[in-house]
């Protein structure tokens, strides 16, 4: 039987009165390269493919802290059209690294090295019993720095970049979703930069 | 000279007698333990690198055979628990608690073995209990 993957509305669009929107993410996020997840092991729901039921790293890696003030960092996705083709997401972190540090321009040149990465925030709204509040940028194809500034002129002379999806290769989905069977157990991943001890 | 009865600012402002700083010496010990670059200028990071070294060795010292992966390190107990459980404070009872979790099994690294095949003991005799039940009514319909 051939399988029809175009896709139409299974289900209302509904307004939870209760949990009305809120901009912005809390200020702390969590870098990971791309190739440090256990692709194998992280799991979607299987009836919702842009909910992340357990993101798992590889034996021995971890994710890396950005720590933001205020919305210092930030998310943003779109919609890439295709003339012929399923339509893509294209995901957006912008990010500020504080202080331009040895250490800090350190990883900020890491960054630039053309590895992949992906993001987790946590968003300052968080939906009913907090289940929504967590998502992931770039798990499928990755996002790369596009750009990264810095002007002793402006910004404080902090270091600001973008970590974007690159164009062509953009993702199958808006940002996933990610919730570990509650807030809590995903908080804690979180606050662990989903950390995997060495096999 | 042992780092994991001190805090914090014991660390950072004590000098030996033959001059040393504690803190110089307890990055070498920190480095020596964990193999990771350190950042002495960040008062936040010697905390967390206090804390880490002190949880080191409460977990080394633990003997409970329950061990919980990294990443779920410091979860709290139950909802709206104050009690953060990780590899040095876990207990068997807490263990129990976690594993009552919606799949808490997920947490643990580690789960003893007996208890474990204990468990499944229990589950496959309540199988065989409830199938005989089921027998035993059928028969009786």
């Amino acid at each position: 039987m051939p399988v029809d993957c175009t896709g139409t509305l299974t289900a209302d669009i509904l307004f939870d009165c209760s949990n009305a929107p809120v901009g912005g993410i809390e200020q702390n996020v969590i870098l990971i390269a791309k190739d440090d997840i256990d692709v194998v092991n992280t799991t979607t729901d299987a009836t919702n493919r842009v909910l992340v039921t357990n993101l798992q790293l590889k034996p021995g890696k971890t994710g890396h802290l950005l720590s933001g003030v205020k919305q210092s960092n930030g998310k943003a996705w779109e919609l890439v059209k295709k003339e012929n083709a399923p339509d893509k997401f294209k995901h957006t972190f912008s990010g500020v690294i504080f202080n331009p540090s040895a250490a800090n321009k350190q990883q900020a040149d890491a960054l630039s090295k053309g590895a992949k990465y992906v993001v987790v925030v946590e968003q300052v709204w968080k939906g009913g019993d907090s289940k929504d509040a967590f998502e992931i940028l770039g798990l499928t194809s990755g996002l790369e720095l596009t750009t990264m500034t810095n002007s002793s002129k402006e910004n404080d002379n902090m270091i600001m970049f973008e970590l974007a999806s690159s164009d062509g290769f953009e993702e199958t989905t808006m940002p996933r979703t990610l919730l570990d069977v509650d807030y809590a157990a995903t908080k804690t991943a979180f606050g662990n930069k989903f950390m995997q001890a060495a096999g | 000279m042992d780092f994991t009865t001190m805090d914090t600012a014991t660390v950072t402002r004590s000098v030996t007698g033959s001059g040393e700083r504690y803190l110089e010496l307890f990055l070498r010990e920190y480095t020596s333990v964990f193999k990771e670059k350190v950042n002495p200028s960040c008062p936040k990071c010697i905390t967390e690198y206090l804390n880490r070294y002190k949880n080191h060795f409460k977990t080394m010292a633990n003997t409970c055979n329950y061990r919980l992966h990294a990443k779920y390190e410091n979860i709290p107990l139950e909802f709206g628990s104050p009690i953060l459980v990780n590899n040095g404070n876990i207990t068997d009872e807490y263990a129990q608690k976690l594993l009552a979790h919606n799949n808490g099994q997920r947490y643990f690294s580690q789960i003893p073995k007996t208890k474990a095949s204990n468990n499944k003991h229990q589950k496959s005799n309540l199988k065989k209990q409830n199938a005989n039940d089921i027998s035993a009514n059928e028969t009786a319909e």
